[in-house]
């Protein structure tokens, strides 16, 4: 599929018009939303190397191997894996279809399964605590909380603007502002992804390995 | 190149995205929950999985292009 | 202290044409308190101590040949609605005041939500308008007694720098 020369890429992501000289007109503000990405994957940076000092470091409590349920962590990995592809869906709409239909469809069901994978991970970390695997219970759990909880922190935040520019869409329609935020937040999904391929192979799947 | 088959192509993009990413996952976990392989060589792999399943993501769904892309994207 | 000082005594140390002390770089280069566009046209620099190089060729307190629009962000209180409860949120969290740490963080993110949906991000400043504020400042300027370094403390200083060339 790469063989095939495309058009020039402008920014990160899907570029909504072929025609460079329209990219470009989006291109330092896309630009700008990536670089925030960049601080944002320094962070997880620094937690997964926190998180890689401390699977020992359980004092008692429960370690990876009691904690860790393959099964829910494998439905959360495709729930939020799946959330992924309808976005990308949105923004081919959003760029070819000019009908509100497709785009708000894919608009819906994106969120929607970022907060089923919320539910899940929600309830994963109560069963967590409640066998006595709070998050002050040892510096593993800490780590663990801190990391699995950041990410979880950001998808919530995804979700919330998703909504938020669902209802944006309906009042100004696709100005250039709603277009941009729809680019950024296409990326914000895709990144999270990502982030959670290194959660789940780090954390959940070598944990359970041992 | 039209529109229609550029379309086509870019939703291709996703869906082969898509099917890879969820390929790699079923892999690293089935490789974990049946034990297929021992402790060691399973750690290797599963990294091994993620990091390319990484690449397919920043292919597929970020669209980054070595060659392609802005320089200061990269 | 400082500020209260600064704000007592603002009336008997005002000098609007900005350049009390012979400065060397382009911050001294316009009026004090500086319009909110800052420089009325892009200065172009073309080595280290424009401003101070300018005012001895005889380049500073000229008008432009050309003013432009300028495209100036609309005033806007979010930032300040957005800052102090995200303070008020954190000061909430360390000492664990959870009902002041949950509203004020509410209140931030609903700020930030509403502003999103703000559209008149920019307004355009006309060129005439420009122009007609840097000439009033420029005849301030023209009016204005150069003061010497000598006497750059007393009151008499305007804020035009004597020079020697």
């Amino acid at each position: 599929m790469d063989s095939v020369a495309g058009p020039q890429r402008r920014h990160v992501g899907l570029n909504l018009s072929d025609h460079p000289q329209e990219v470009r007109d989006v291109e330092s503000d896309v630009f700008g939303f990536w670089v925030f990405f960049m601080s944002a994957a320094v962070l997880f940076a620094l937690l997964f190397a926190v998180y890689g000092t401390m699977p020992a470091a359980t004092v008692g409590a429960p370690g990876p191997l009691q904690m860790f349920k393959i099964g829910a962590a494998f439905i959360e990995t495709l729930l939020l894996l799946t959330s992924s592809f309808p976005f990308g869906l949105a923004s081919i709409a959003l760029k070819r279809d000019v009908r509100a239909a497709r785009l708000v469809l894919w608009l819906v069901v994106t969120p929607a399964l970022g907060i089923a994978f919320l539910a899940m991970e929600g309830q994963d970390f109560a069963t967590m605590a409640a066998d006595h695997g709070a998050h002050d219970r040892s510096r593993f759990l800490s780590a663990f909380f801190v990391l699995v909880g950041m990410h979880g922190l950001h998808v919530t935040i995804d979700a919330i603007w998703t909504i938020v520019m669902l209802v944006q869409l309906s009042i100004f329609g696709r100005d250039r502002s709603v277009k941009l935020n729809l680019i950024r937040l296409s990326l914000f999904w895709h990144f999270l992804d990502i982030v959670w391929i290194a959660i789940f192979s780090v954390v959940y799947l070598q944990g359970l390995i041992q | 190149m039209s529109s229609p088959r550029l379309e086509r192509r870019e939703t291709m993009t996703y869906v082969v995205g898509y099917r890879l990413a969820l390929l790699l996952t079923c892999a690293a976990f089935g490789l974990v929950y049946f034990h297929l392989v021992g402790a060691r060589l399973a750690f290797t792999i599963v990294a091994g999985l993620g990091a390319v399943q990484m690449v397919v993501q920043f292919r597929c769904f970020l669209h980054i292009d070595i060659k392609r892309s802005a320089r200061a994207d990269l | 202290m400082q500020l209260t000082i600064s704000i007592r005594d603002r009336a008997a140390n005002r000098m609007p044409t900005g350049d009390p002390w012979d400065a060397r770089s382009l911050e001294w280069s316009m009026a004090a308190p500086p319009p909110e566009w800052n420089f009325a046209t892009i200065p172009q620099v073309g080595g280290l101590d424009v401003f101070y190089v300018c005012k001895r060729n005889g380049g500073a307190y000229r008008p432009a040949d050309h003013y432009r629009d300028i495209k100036m962000p609309t005033p806007t209180a979010c930032g300040v609605i957005i800052g102090l409860p995200a303070g008020a949120c954190s000061f909430g969290l360390v000492w664990r005041i959870w009902w002041m740490a949950a509203l004020f963080l509410a209140v931030a993110i609903v700020t930030l939500i509403a502003r999103s949906f703000m559209r008149e991000m920019t307004r355009i400043i006309p060129a005439a308008t420009v122009e007609a504020v840097d000439r009033r400042w420029l005849a301030q300027a023209a009016a204005a007694r150069p003061i010497s370094r000598q006497l750059d403390q007393s009151p008499s200083n305007e804020g035009l720098a004597q020079w020697t060339a």
